[in-house]
């Protein structure tokens, strides 16, 4: 069960909240908010993962081609906040190296 | 133990294609039953920084321009060969071997012993099976035995190990064709994990072997390197399958993993 919440930073980025378990079934809601947000002209999409439980390689499968679409609008996909066991699958993949990750999801967007 | 009981199956496959090569005909008799499900673990994306040297030579060997392209026609392959055999496929998004940094530089160490930190990721991949909507009480899992020794395969094989360990019934399939075109590799992998398994057990499938072929077929894409050892794919599974079984009946060979 994940929860998703979106919101509109004041700067302009485009924040989803997510909470619970980011996997196989819960994939496609994070997919869908992702069409939807660079499908409004939206390219910088920040994810919230402070209070996510688990992710699986589904939803890393997401991730990564939010990641892509939204480079291809001239933007990036980015991770907030990650706990031990987002970062572990993270490391495990390499994929650590791609994503850029911050801090908590308050913190400003560097260009 | 016997592959072919009735109940819940997942079948993992490490790369679209390697459960109809080596297991097709038992995955049609369990879905007769509707309880077949195929994974298939990578089957990720991928974007720039996930292409290393290495991956990026292949690429080239490969004549590989369009990535997303090659995904469309495999996922569009893998999906129609799970049809033929009556099941669906579910598609995993963990990243090949060559997209996972520089863990495996060299066609050697592709084939070659598994990194110290992939057995963590083994044991994800274990986590992740069980949390996914197609488990149910009792589902018994089919991993490859890595015969021929690619890293992908020997980390699914590790996965279904954490699997079996846990009380899981566990079964691992011959990887065709590598067990038909190099049979000494069937050796050295069973003196490799050996000691894991419980004496192989066999499946009758003559009444699937069509399927299967059939299904082998849908991978338009992959059989001329698949198959390149032959210039009959069908004949050369046929005739492996043959051996296998009682007085030539096509047949497909298990062997259970030991449990805790």
């Amino acid at each position: 069960m994940m929860k998703l919440l979106r919101e509109t930073r004041a700067d302009g980025v485009e924040l989803a909240t997510l909470s619970g378990r980011l996997d196989a079934a819960s994939a496609q809601d994070l997919k869908d908010a992702v069409t939807a947000v660079l499908a409004a002209g939206q390219s910088r999409l920040l994810v919230d993962f402070a209070a996510v439980e688990f992710l699986d390689s589904t939803g890393l499968g997401v991730l990564v081609g939010g990641l892509k679409a939204a480079r291809q609008a001239g933007g990036d996909l980015r991770l907030a906040a990650p706990t031990p066991q987002v970062l572990r699958l993270l490391r495990l993949t390499t994929l650590d190296r791609v994503f850029r990750i911050q801090a908590s999801a308050g913190e400003t967007w560097e260009a | 133990m016997d592959p072919a009981a009735p109940g819940p199956c997942l079948f993992i496959q490490p790369h679209y294609d390697d459960v109809p090569l080596s297991c097709g005909g038992t995955v049609a008799l369990h879905a007769t039953r509707r309880e077949a499900q195929i994974v298939t673990v990578f089957a990720s994306g991928l974007v720039d920084e996930m292409v290393g040297p290495f991956a990026a030579w292949k690429h080239e060997r490969w004549n590989l321009t369009d990535v997303d392209a090659v995904q469309e026609t495999r996922r569009g392959e893998d999906a129609a060969a799970a049809g033929v055999l009556g099941c669906p496929v579910r598609w995993l998004g963990l990243p090949d071997a060559i997209y996972r940094g520089e863990r495996y530089s060299s066609d050697d160490e592709l084939f070659g012993p598994l990194r110290a930190e992939e057995l963590e990721l083994a044991e994800h991949l274990a986590e992740e099976l069980r949390g996914l909507p197609e488990w149910r009480p009792g589902t018994r899992v089919f991993v490859p035995l890595a015969v021929g020794a690619h890293v992908d395969h020997q980390l699914v094989f590790e996965a279904g190990r954490h699997l079996a360990g846990s009380g899981v019934t566990v079964f691992a399939y011959e990887d065709c064709p590598y067990v038909i075109h190099s049979p000494a590799a069937l050796a050295v992998r069973l003196t490799e994990v050996g000691a894991h398994l419980e004496d192989s057990v066999v499946v009758d499938i003559e009444a699937t072997l069509p399927q299967r072929l059939a299904a082998i077929a849908c991978y338009h894409s992959q059989l001329p390197v698949i198959f390149r050892f032959t210039d009959d794919p069908a004949a050369a599974v046929t005739r492996f399958a043959r051996s296998l079984g009682d007085d030539g009946t096509a047949a497909e060979r298990f062997w259970p993993l030991k449990g805790p």
